[in-house]
C-alpha cells in the first residue's frame, strides 16, 4: 500500500521531530545540520505569521523572517540553556516587525497598534476591535507548531489519517480517507479516536 | 476520578457538529451543569483542532538560505576546505607525579595523560596488556560546557608509518591493542583537527 501525499506542512522529515527545542539546539551548536533545518522548519511560520499579523506585507513578513533566523545562527551559543526558543523568538520578531513600521510609517499600524515599551516582554497592545491581540496571535502559531512537531512524531498510518482528516485544503471526507488508507469505512470511527489520543498523549509530553 | 458520563468521542463530535439533535441537545444540558472534565476535554479539543487549521504562509525558498549558508559557515565546515588544526599540549601525566611507589621503584600499570588545547581537553587512559600492548581509552571534552563531542576519527600514526584509526560512535573511544611507542595522535572534529605530538604509549 503506497502512502498518500500529504500536505508537506505535516510530513515528517526529520529524527529530530519529537526533539524539544533544547535538543535541537544543543545538536545546532555540535553542528549538525538536519537539526538546523528541523529547527527553522519548526518555527518559520509562527516568525511569518507573526509579523503579517502586526501589519507587515508579505515582502516585509519574509524580511523580518530572513532577519531573525540570521539573528538565530548569530545567538545559537547564547540559547543553548534555553527549555522553549518561541519566547526569544517572539521578542526578536517583534522588535525586527516593529523597527520596519517605523521605518515605513504605516498609517494603520500606527492606529492600531499601542507599543509599550516597559512591556515589552508581554508584546504589543491591538486596539483592533474584533481582531486577535498580538499575545493571542503568538499562542495560536505555537498550538500549530507544537501540534505539527506531534503530529510529525506519530506512526505512519496515525499521521496520515489524522493528516488527511484536518490538514488537507479541503479536509477529506471518511469515505476518502478510509479509500485512500485502505481501512474498512466502519473502523475509521475507531481509528480516529485511537490516532487522536495517540496525539494528545504526544501533546502532553511535549508541554502543549 | 471521572464520574462525568460524557467520553472524548462524544464531545469530539459535539465540536465537529457531527452529533444528532437529540444527542447534541443532552450535551449541552450536560456542559450546562459545569462539568469540570468535559470543561478540559472540549477546550483540549477545541484548541487542536484550531491548531490543524494551520495557515501556510507562502514563505519564499530563498528566505531562509542566507542563515543556512551562515550556519554552515560557523558551525559546519565544508568537507572540501581544511580544518582548523590545533596543537594540543600535554596539561597532566600521572607518569611524571611523584608517588612513593615511584619511589619504591614500581611501576604503575595505568596511565592517565591530560591534553589541552584552546577549546578541548583530551583526557587519555592506558592500561598494560600482558603482550607489550595498551589499551587505550579517551575522550574529548569542550573546555567551554564540557558537553561530550563524539569525535569523526581517531588516528595514530607513528615514526614507522604504522597507523590505527577508529571511527568513535560514542564520546568515550576505545583503542583495544596498541603497540608500545610514540605516537601522533589526530583527534578530528567538526571543524578542527586536534594533534597531539609524541604521545608515549606503554613506555
Amino acid at each position: 500500500m503506497s502512502l498518500p501525499e500529504v500536505s508537506s506542512a505535516c510530513r515528517s522529515s526529520s529524527r529530530y521531530a519529537r526533539k524539544p527545542d533544547h535538543d535541537l539546539i544543543a545538536a545546532c551548536l555540535s553542528g549538525d545540520v538536519t537539526a538546523w533545518d528541523t529547527l527553522i522548519d519548526r518555527y518559520k511560520g509562527l516568525v511569518y505569521m507573526l509579523a503579517r499579523r502586526m501589519g507587515l506585507s508579505d515582502a516585509d513578513a519574509s524580511d523580518v523572517l530572513q532577519e531573525v533566523s540570521l539573528l538565530l545562527v548569530s545567538h545559537l551559543s547564547d540559547l543553548r540553556d534555553v527549555t522553549k526558543l518561541t519566547p526569544w523568538l517572539a521578542i526578536t520578531t517583534k522588535r525586527e516587525a516593529w523597527r520596519r513600521l517605523r521605518q515605513q510609517e504605516a498609517a494603520i499600524t500606527i492606529e492600531t497598534i499601542e507599543y509599550d515599551a516597559a512591556d515589552e516582554e508581554n508584546g504589543l497592545k491591538s486596539k483592533a476591535a474584533g481582531l486577535p491581540t498580538p499575545e493571542e496571535s503568538l499562542l495560536a502559531l505555537e498550538d500549530q507548531a507544537l501540534v505539527r512537531q506531534a503530529l510529525s512524531s506519530l506512526p505512519d498510518r496515525c499521521r496520515n489519517l489524522l493528516t488527511l482528516l484536518y490538514c488537507e485544503e479541503p479536509p477529506c471526507s471518511y469515505a476518502e480517507t478510509a479509500s485512500r488508507l485502505g481501512i474498512a469505512m466502519n473502523s475509521m470511527g475507531p481509528n480516529r479516536l485511537r490516532c487522536l489520543q495517540h496525539l494528545k498523549k504526544t501533546l502532553d509530553a511535549i508541554g502543549f | 476520578m471521572k464520574r462525568c458520563p460524557m467520553t472524548f468521542e462524544i464531545l469530539l463530535e459535539y465540536c465537529e457538529g457531527a452529533l444528532k439533535a437529540t444527542t447534541k441537545e443532552r450535551v449541552r444540558r450536560h456542559l450546562e451543569t459545569g462539568c469540570v472534565y468535559c470543561e478540559r476535554q472540549l477546550a483540549w479539543i477545541q484548541r487542536v483542532l484550531s491548531a490543524f487549521q494551520r495557515e501556510n504562509p507562502p514563505i519564499p525558498a530563498h528566505v531562509l538560505a542566507p542563515a543556512r549558508t551562515l550556519y554552515l559557515d560557523r558551525y559546519v565546515r565544508p568537507e572540501s576546505s581544511s580544518p582548523l588544526v590545533q596543537w594540543a599540549r600535554l596539561l597532566f601525566d600521572s607518569r611524571t607525579q611523584y608517588t612513593p611507589a615511584f619511589a619504591r621503584g614500581e611501576q604503575e600499570p595505568s596511565r592517565h595523560q591530560i591534553y589541552r588545547t584552546d577549546g578541548y581537553e583530551i583526557e587519555i587512559w592506558q592500561e598494560m596488556l600482558p603482550q607489550g600492548e595498551c589499551y587505550l581509552i579517551g575522550q574529548v571534552l569542550p573546555r567551554r560546557d564540557h558537553a561530550n563531542v563524539i569525535p569523526k576519527e581517531i588516528i595514530l600514526s607513528n615514526s614507522a608509518g604504522h597507523t590505527l584509526r577508529i571511527t568513535p560512535v560514542a564520546s568515550e573511544f576505545h583503542l583495544p591493542s596498541v603497540p608500545a611507542g610514540h605516537y601522533q595522535v589526530q583527534v578530528s572534529l567538526p571543524g578542527v583537527d586536534i594533534r597531539l605530538s609524541e604521545v608515549a604509549v606503554g613506555l
